[in-house]
């Protein structure tokens, strides 16, 4: 009896794990598996190779790139004399939200492009920016990335995963997008003068406002970057412990980030940190940029630094926020598209990106979707004429007075800038808060003058002197050491936290003493 | 006995300790070893400098910053409830004991209250004490900060009625928050317990002279006890590992929200942060010593009954009038605030436009307009059946883990104790990123069981690892309750163990595995981190959650996109009323009610 017992306990278990394994298999349909099945059961096209499937992948392949042709293994079945093209599968890693995903998959295989090279799907993965570089690298079949921002592409661009362009209408589409946009690069060219990642659409970055809140704390509607660090947003942080302003970590907002980067060219370096400081002071400090939009939409803050689509979808979804671009200090952002090295079909992928720049360029013109494109001649497509309203604001971006941004530059002094921001800024939010509240509450009350105020903003935003934690010297946090560090965690990522409690160290010795000199 | 049987006694002990050793092993350990080795390596090189780090600003204050209450004049005045920020490391402790201690007190006057008296409403108010427990994600911040925010409903009506403009923001929001949400999980463990209490127990006392408060405080909740302190004990892992409370209030400054910043701020999941891995660490140890401790400490009494089943209602009164004054006055307002999280979701749900005080427009086009979405029905399905699938897993995991540790023992079983209770104490986007970086890029990559074709074989696994120990404790407690001699007095007669397992003892605690898979599968279907993750892979298999988080990160349908997603996640309660309902009607020839 036991022994029956339990190996009817035994089947019953080994039974529930293998249904439970069919049930996912078979689910959706959508699966991989599935579309191996589907493709056979219904075959419009002869095939009698089968088809590459995920089992197939190889590490190695981040070596094998460009040169192989697409993998045209020469089907010669008897009918057909001509090659004939293995159907294929592309593999897009993405940040794209899934309106934009279904949208692109239902418009472009019904493309001809689609149909010349023979893909059948695209798979569009989302997986978190934390594990996009260990995704390519150990995966080895991502064929695409798209959207993200230029700040993530430049790190794959750095880690050696993204291909350079080389089909013809690879090249051809992306000599119709203009190199620069409002005085940035639309292009990541490599040294070797090969362009590595293209935009596929173009967004300017500002400020949404909620006018109800502005107005109920009596706050100015802000013109530049620098008007968030100012004193007159932080009364209600100082009377209500309540910020204003909405910010996004730039660790894990690559829109925020660019800004910050704009910041620190716009008004230089030491002055970029000040204004920074004085911003990150006067903010909530949210970990991603959708929620710096849903703060400004529901009424939680005053202002929100965003990207101009979230400032259109707050628009619609509040009648009392309204998106502005800063006086001669936007900047706009090419959202990327790149070949990745894993591709193993380099071809079929570099038409899609052709399709993406040219023909696909009429995605973003959905009501749903609202981006500008990258390519002008987007707007002689049908749906483009249709979109005067997108027409306009695209016209004006380029038109309007913008800082003439440096991404090379931006590029070197990324990481330890992100780092410098989390390890002082957003680590340290409270301890940085109420100091403000402290030098804040003594310039409303007149007990400090504007100068003295300014004298104490220059001291809090100053980048820190830090004993460094490879070398033991006492540096300053100039551009030209963001640069070296930036370097050195290039060389050792196992770096990181060292610096970051440096930093984090020296701003808690700053931040105490100011606190402790301002009484508070 | 022939050694023959003692043999297979052997094997069936050994394969009930094996199964859950197995799978937390390969679930929770290797995938969170995977992604703590690196910062494992690097406090290694960093030695002392890492503790110096964790002992200043933002970890431990030296002085708290902030103020408790922050008052300021002006038309009207406006009194905010703030906290003050101790540090990372203490806010997390002081919040937990606080919320415990709350939802400890509230959950037992309730529990008591409806398991001692009759009253009219009875009914409808054990229901309505289990809206709490529905999960709401992502649009819980929307209605937190729409009811108790600045310019929130709270504090519109306040500063209208009293004069004064109420409202809460940062620590104490994120205590009220948790308090509401996590009472009822003490006031259900509570409640089973006493009504599983041999009434004869009682009885005794009644006759001794004991009536009342006296009978309650010497009797009743004494012996109610593993079940308030399990669920108490249950509150503070909460309460520590939660995200939606410190979300909805804009708490960074809690160790939970700090792990998932820091994993998220590395450049890439090869190089999360040290402090993560300290964090985490910290987390999973208190979890794990709390839980022992209480169960170390009831394994000192006696509380297990001959007598199961048979309670009908023997032991309800009438309540005085005085009692029956605080019932509608202080415990039903109690409850029905305690629910105005899930009230909001079907008010966005259900409205056109709520950006002002009250919502305008009666609506059902949001819901329209989701189900037109096949996304959104297929991601219900996906949800549906992966969590049922969880559950079928974890009452497998659950049932021989709670016996291995309490009737096996022996080596290995405090190591399986520990191991089925940290997956609560144990940050999911540590284990989603975990699964991904050890089976998604190395160990499956390529095969049928590859996450980036089959993500939802993973949220499976994943939900079973991380929601399996509500039922786990809900079968420790159940081995609680039911006496060994009872199996002793089958086995005495020949019935060997894995039959008594069968015939006795599963049945006795059926009711207690019943109620603990319950809640497993509720919050298996609105699990978050996980789904988030690993649900972007195959959006095919994408389950509810991610959807809603796509909606509302993309932002879709414009201006309506909160409401739209509030419409899911108002399916979402839907589907979890509906899972309440049936275990609900299931049991009830057993039992008038579910408790766990």
């Amino acid at each position: 009896m036991a022994a029956q017992n339990r190996a009817l306990l035994l089947v019953g278990v080994i039974a529930a794990f293998i249904l439970i394994a069919l049930a996912l298999f078979f689910l959706g349909g959508g699966s991989e598996s599935g579309e191996v099945g589907t493709q056979a059961e219904t075959p419009p096209t002869p095939q009698t190779t089968p088809q590459p499937t995920a089992g197939e992948t190889v590490t190695e392949a981040i070596t094998t790139t460009t040169e192989t042709p697409e993998t045209r293994t020469t089907v010669t079945t008897p009918e057909e004399k001509e090659i004939k093209r293995e159907p294929v599968i592309l593999r897009v890693l993405t940040r794209h939200p899934g309106e934009i995903q279904r949208a692109t998959v239902e418009a472009f295989l019904q493309s001809e492009v689609a149909k010349k090279y023979n893909i059948v799907d695209i798979k569009f993965y989302s997986v978190p920016p934390v594990a996009w570089i260990s995704a390519i690298k150990s995966r080895g079949d991502f064929d695409v990335a798209w959207g993200g921002g230029p700040t993530l592409f430049d790190q794959l661009y750095l880690e050696g995963l993204l291909a350079p362009l080389t089909s013809e209408e690879a090249l051809d589409a992306a000599s119709q997008i203009p190199d620069k946009f409002a005085g940035v690069a639309m292009k990541r060219v490599g040294d070797d003068g090969k362009i590595y990642w293209v935009a596929a659409s173009i967004a300017s970055f500002g400020f949404t406002v909620n006018h109800k809140v502005l107005k109920e704390y009596n706050l100015p509607i802000p013109k530049r970057w620098a008007d968030l660090a100012s004193p007159l947003y932080g009364k209600p942080l100082v009377e209500e412990n309540r910020p204003i302003v909405a910010i996004a970590d730039p660790t894990k907002s690559t829109s925020n980030t660019r800004m910050y980067e704009i910041i620190l060219q716009a008004y230089g370096w030491e002055e970029g940190w000040k204004v920074l400081t004085g911003m990150a002071a006067n903010s909530l400090i949210e970990q991603g940029s959708a929620d710096v939009r849903d703060d400004v939409i529901v009424g939680k803050v005053a202002v929100g630094i965003t990207i101009d689509f979230y400032g259109y979808t707050a628009m619609r979804a509040n009648p009392d926020t309204e998106y502005i671009i800063p006086e001669g200090e936007t900047v706009v952002n090419g959202d990327p598209i790149a070949l990745l090295v894993t591709s193993k079909n380099p071809d079929a992928a570099q038409a899609f990106i052709a399709w993406v720049l040219t023909e696909g360029q009429k995605i973003w013109f959905r009501e749903d979707v609202n981006r500008l494109p990258a390519n002008p001649n987007a707007f002689n497509l049908p749906e483009g004429r249709e979109r005067q309203d997108l027409k306009a604001v695209w016209e004006s971006l380029r038109n309007a007075k913008t800082l003439d941004f440096d991404d090379n530059l931006a590029l070197q002094v990324e990481v330890a800038m992100q780092l410098y921001f989390n390890a002082t800024l957003v680590q340290l939010d409270n301890l940085l808060k109420e100091v403000w509240k402290a030098l804040v509450s003594k310039y409303l009350s007149g007990e400090i003058s504007d100068d003295e105020f300014k004298a104490y903003l220059s001291r809090l935003g100053e980048p820190l002197e830090y004993v460094d934690p490879v070398t033991g010297e006492k540096v300053k946090f100039t551009m030209e050491d963001a640069k070296r560090v930036t370097e050195v965690l290039r060389e050792n990522p196992r770096l990181r936290d060292a610096y970051i409690a440096a930093w984090r160290k020296a701003a808690v010795e700053k931040y105490e003493s100011l606190l402790a000199e301002l009484g508070g | 006995m022939s050694r023959n049987s003692l043999a297979r006694i052997e094997v069936f002990e050994t394969s009930v300790k094996a199964l859950p050793l197995v799978f937390f092993t390969t679930l929770l350990i290797l995938p969170l070893a995977s992604l703590l080795y690196a910062p494992f390596t690097v406090t290694l090189e960093r030695g002392v400098d890492v503790l110096e780090g964790l002992s200043s600003y933002p970890f431990i204050n030296r002085r708290p910053l902030g103020e408790f209450i922050v008052y300021s004049t002006g038309e009207p005045p406006k009194l905010i409830l703030s906290f003050k920020d101790y540090g990372v490391i203490p806010n997390t402790i002081i919040a937990a004991l606080i919320v415990t201690a709350l939802a400890t007190i509230i959950g037992t006057a309730v529990a008591l209250i409806l398991a001692r008296y009759t009253f009219p409403g009875r009914d409808a108010m054990r229901i309505a004490s289990m809206i709490p427990l529905l999960y709401t994600p992502f649009v819980n911040a929307f209605v937190a900060y729409k009811l108790f925010g600045q310019g929130g409903i709270l504090a519109e009506v306040t500063g209208e009625v009293l004069g004064v403009s109420i409202s809460m923001q940062g620590l104490a929001g994120m205590i009220m928050a948790q308090v509401f949400m996590f009472w009822p999980i003490v006031y259900i463990n509570a409640f089973a317990s006493m009504i599983q209490i041999d009434p004869s127990v009682e009885e005794q006392a009644e006759n001794l002279g004991a009536r009342g408060w006296t009978l309650y405080k010497t009797v009743t909740i004494p012996l109610a006890l593993p079940g308030i302190a399990s669920g108490a004990a249950l509150v503070f892992i909460f309460s520590m590992e939660d995200l939606a409370a410190p979300l909805a209030f804009d708490v960074d400054n809690v160790v939970s929200i700090w792990i998932v910043r820091e994993i998220l701020a590395a450049t890439d999941i090869s190089q999360v942060s040290t402090e993560t891995l300290i964090l985490a660490l910290m987390l999973a140890v208190s979890a794990s010593a709390w839980f022992i401790a209480v169960r170390r400490y009831i394994s000192l009494r006696q509380y297990a009954t001959a007598e199961k089943g048979g309670w009908k209602g023997r032991r309800l009164r009438r309540p005085s009038p005085l009692l029956l004054v605080i019932i509608y006055l202080l415990i039903l307002p109690w409850i029905i605030v305690s629910a105005s999280h899930q009230i909001g979701v079907l008010v966005y749900a259900f409205s056109e436009d709520w950006s002002g005080l009250l919502p305008r427009g009666f609506t059902l086009s949001n819901f329209s307009e989701v189900l037109s979405d096949e996304r959104v029905v297929r991601s219900f399905r996906n949800s549906f059946l992966y969590a049922s699938t969880a559950s079928l897993i974890i009452a497998l995991i659950a049932v021989t883990s709670a016996y291995a540790v309490e009737r096996i023992g022996g080596r290995l079983s405090t190591v399986i104790d520990v191991l089925a209770t940290i997956p609560l104490a144990m940050p999911g986007l540590a284990v989603a990123l975990g699964i991904l970086a050890l089976f998604g890029f190395t160990v499956a990559k390529g095969t049928p069981l590859d996450p980036f074709t089959n993500p939802g074989l993973y949220l499976v696994l994943a939900y079973a690892v991380r929601k399996s120990p509500f039922t786990t404790r809900a079968a420790f407690a159940g081995l609680k309750h039911v006496h060994k001699s009872l199996e002793e007095a089958a086995m005495s007669l020949g019935a060997r163990r894995p039959k008594v397992v069968k015939d006795i003892t599963l049945p006795l605690i059926a009711i207690n595995v019943a109620g603990g898979l319950l809640i497993s599968f509720v919050y298996s279907v609105t699990e978050v981190s996980t789904s988030i993750t690993l649900g972007g892979l195959n959006e095919d298999q994408s389950p509810v959650t991610y959807i809603v988080y796509d909606y509302l990160t993309g932002g879709y349908g414009g201006g309506m996109f909160i409401h739209l997603a509030a419409a899911i996640v108002a399916m979402l309660m839907a589907l979890q009323v509906a899972a309440i309902t049936f275990v609900n009607l299931a049991l009830k020839q057993r039992y008038a009610f579910i408790g766990v």
